[in-house]
């Protein structure tokens, strides 16, 4: 289960951050999909695809608003000392910034849908059985998605239609 | 693809990559799960167990060993008693507040008997629950899939006490194992059904007697999933209801809803209001008043949940008038409300959720709002 853990929840834990945009929602999202995946582990029709669950899990339990409180916080303060990032930091330039701060003000069913197409790269159609909803659904959530992400930084973006 | 497209894009990478992620599982994240797939195995075995009884022909409901179902852990879960009646059914007895009584699967239904007299049914369907008034109390009665390990009643004032219920392995309508609960409830108060076992930690709003003698506290009705949100109206006085919302983070009761007839007296105009949350995403608890016989002839929200809930109070009093719907938008969703009927003022009213309030728009006459109460 530990093996489980390393290798598939820190992955897990950067789609529930972009998801939640709070990294201790993200951090309890992320337990709460792998320990109700964990649970069933053994009656997944493939185990090898346990990455694929724990996603949909995260997924579901952010679009459903059940996010579990009892934390172990204080722990993970600890532990995150012990971090290693593998990655340095790009710098964050100020369009990252001001997009990253206008996706937290989209409904959380429309920026799922944008982080699932353009993060997970996942098709439309894969995003609508996700979401649990409709192709034209999905097709719609990504349309006022990216709208209202122009809409909140008209001097960076045009508006569809728009001829500027 | 375009300039946003691939500025999102790089945006997630971005700070996809600056989430840390801790190296190793913390050991209670770890226990947890562990937990979880040792009740997984057990409730897999209890499956087990139920279909090879049923293909025996036993019954549509299960017999009821009690060492073939695994308890509470904590011994608090006690059995209630059974028996099989001539045609093979199960039936579910007890004498609880003095008064004898029994649980009957009859028609997909769960049928009550007190003292031999019949006391209605309800639908066999996991999640289904009533309170049923008797002399001297009244019982709460339900069926719960088996992620229900424990069923109580928290008595208000918080801290006042849990009574605990009592159950016994049942199948539901649709074959699926799950557990009858039972829980006396002597004289009359209000409180919180809680169903434990990670399932609903908010609960429901009761009140008891159910049969509606209105005094401060009373609940005219409850709803919401027990998970994301739970939700009551309460009355207060004559002219007071209100909204009592609670969302994971926090619960809120709101300012007093008032009867259709004094809002009649100030122009006729029907009232949205409710419990507002702050955060995105987070539920606010929507309430409207309206007349009686108004109807919500369409409801369209552009994001998930429930249509309204709508409920009358039935008792004589200045609230006989009225109608209360009330239904959770997510804060950044807006809802849609037509309403007909012959006594409504016939309107489209728009409502949309922001952090801590909502705006309300409606057709041609201008809609009374409340303030919420924080």
């Amino acid at each position: 289960m530990a093996e489980l853990y390393e290798r598939y929840v820190p992955g897990g834990m950067r789609l529930a951050f972009l998801l939640t945009g709070d990294r201790e929602k993200a951090q309890d999202l992320a337990h709460e999909a792998f320990i109700r995946c964990v649970g069933r582990f053994a009656h997944l029709r493939a185990a090898t695809a346990f990455d694929a669950y724990l996603r949909r899990a995260i997924v579901n339990l952010h679009i459903s608003g059940l996010r579990r409180l009892r934390l172990e916080r204080e722990w993970l303060r600890v532990e995150a000392g012990r971090t290693a990032r593998a990655v340095a930091f790009q710098p964050d330039t100020a369009i990252h910034r001001d997009l990253w701060n206008a996706l937290a003000s989209l409904p959380t069913r429309q920026r799922a849908a944008l982080v699932l197409r353009y993060y997970e790269d996942l098709s439309e159609q894969d995003t609508a059985e996700l979401l649990g909803c409709s192709l034209a659904a999905v097709k719609s959530l990504v349309a006022r998605g990216s709208q209202a992400l122009r809409v909140a930084l008209p001097t960076t973006y045009a508006l569809e239609g728009d001829d500027r | 693809m375009n300039d946003l497209e691939r500025d999102l894009r790089e945006t997630f990478e971005q700070r996809a990559r600056g989430m840390d992620a801790p190296v190793t599982a913390p050991p209670l994240v770890l226990q947890r799960g562990r937990r979880r797939q040792i009740r997984t195995v057990a409730l897999g075995a209890v499956a087990s167990v139920v279909t090879i009884l049923l293909v025996l022909g036993v019954s549509d409901l299960v017999r009821t060993p009690v060492d073939a179902v695994p308890g509470d852990t904590n011994g608090r879960t006690s059995q209630l008693q059974t028996r099989f009646d001539g045609s093979g059914d199960l039936v579910i007895y007890g004498n609880d507040l003095g008064h004898d009584w029994e649980l009957r699967h009859e028609s997909g239904g769960i049928a009550v008997t007190v003292d031999g007299n019949g006391y209605g049914s309800f639908p066999m369907v996991h999640g289904q629950w009533r309170v049923l008034d008797v002399d001297g109390g009244s019982y709460v009665v339900g069926i719960f899939d088996n992620t229900i390990d424990r069923l109580i009643v928290a008595e208000d004032p918080v801290g006042s006490g849990n009574m605990e219920g009592a159950s016994t392995p049942a199948q539901d309508v649709n074959g699926e194992p799950g557990r009858v609960w039972f829980i006396p409830l002597p004289g009359r108060g209000s409180g919180t059904l809680q169903a434990a076992g990670d399932a609903t930690p908010l609960g429901w709003h009761i009140t008891w007697p159910a049969q509606m003698d209105l005094r401060s506290g009373s609940v005219v009705r409850a709803g919401g999933d027990g998970i994301t949100y739970s939700w009551a109206l309460k009355w207060r006085d004559d002219h007071c209801v209100q909204l009592q919302w609670e969302i994971p983070s926090g619960g809120w009761v709101g300012d007093c809803l008032p009867p259709w007839v004094d809002l009649q007296r100030s122009g006729g105009t029907p009232l949205i209001g409710g419990d507002y949350a702050s955060d995105e995403g987070a539920l606010s608890g929507i309430a409207m008043v309206l007349p009686a016989d108004a109807t919500i002839d369409r409801f369209d929200t552009d994001g998930t949940g429930p249509n309204p809930d709508c409920t009358t109070i039935r008792v004589e009093s200045n609230f006989a008038g009225t109608q209360f719907c009330v239904f959770p938008l997510a804060v950044g969703s807006s809802a849609t409300v037509v309403l007909g009927g012959s006594g409504a003022v016939p309107a489209t009213i728009g409502i949309t959720a922001k952090p801590g309030r909502i705006d309300v728009t409606q057709g041609d006459a201008p809609t009374a709002s409340v303030t919420p109460a924080p």
